[in-house]
């Protein structure tokens, strides 16, 4: 399940390594001038599927959906915060949406998965994850309309 | 901005600010005002840094083009520890050297 991420990533012409970053960083997406895209994980996230597959779906996001932002004092300048802000939910929701397309969702919710944690198996994500899945408009609308097939 | 990557790249090999202000053959405090980006070097300046620390000109001055984005595990509001972001600078400078595009 790492690797098939991994592939996707490889496949979309996205560099993939690992590297020892400090705590609290533990990935990045870095897309420099005239160098490729790149993701870089700690190595030790592979320790932990579910996780794993969040952040690096959510890094994916931002190749697709941050490219062409300026976010070159993400560390350091306050004014860019709201910025980056909106681009980390747009990478996020991109991720959520990769890995829990709103059909599968749906046809695990028929299966009989009933709680967060199921979803969370289900997906092979963390249940952080699955709970901003289920704040996104096309579930809450979904979940509007079929109330007695939602528990969660 | 200009001055911190001036900074950093000096830091990276171990040099002082009149070694800088030496090759460029002007005064110590010139080298000290770009680094606090109090003061603009000339085009000429920034070609021959750009050459001597082996970077891209575009990476001293242009930053539209650059994307990076951090997971963490805190709060993505707060301030990253100086230990952290030195360890970010280090990547991007393995990138810039290993994964340079062809294009």
């Amino acid at each position: 399940m790492i690797d098939s991420l991994i592939q996707f990533a490889i496949d979309s012409e996205i560099e993939v390594t690992t590297w020892d970053f400090k705590p609290p960083v533990r990935a990045i997406y870095i897309h420099l001038p005239d160098s490729k895209p790149v993701i870089a994980y700690c190595p030790k996230l592979e320790n932990d599927t579910c996780l794993f597959r969040t952040v690096f779906s959510e890094e994916l996001g931002h190749h697709f959906t941050s490219v062409g932002h300026a976010l070159p004092k993400e560390y350091y300048n306050y004014a860019d915060r709201l910025v980056i802000s909106k681009a980390e939910y747009k990478a996020m929701r991109w991720g959520a949406n990769f890995l829990m397309p709103i059909s599968q969702l749906i046809y695990a919710a028929k299966e009989g998965n009933k709680e967060i944690w199921q979803i969370a198996d289900y997906f092979t994500v963390t249940e952080e994850f699955v709970k901003f899945r289920l704040s996104l408009p096309d579930y809450q609308e979904f979940k509007t309309a079929n109330r007695r097939l939602c528990s969660f | 901005m200009f001055g911190d990557k001036l900074k950093f790249l000096r830091n990276m090999r171990d040099l002082k600010q009149k070694d800088i202000a030496k090759l460029l053959n002007v005064s110590p405090s010139t080298i000290g005002m770009y680094e606090q980006n109090r003061r603009d070097p000339d085009t000429e300046t920034i070609k021959f840094l750009a050459n001597y620390f082996e970077v891209t000109t575009d990476y001293l001055l242009d930053e539209k083009n650059i994307t990076i984005a951090a997971n963490r595990t805190d709060d993505p509001m707060n301030d990253l520890p100086p230990e952290a972001i030195e360890e970010i600078e280090r990547f991007k400078e393995f990138v810039r050297h290993k994964y340079k595009s062809d294009r």
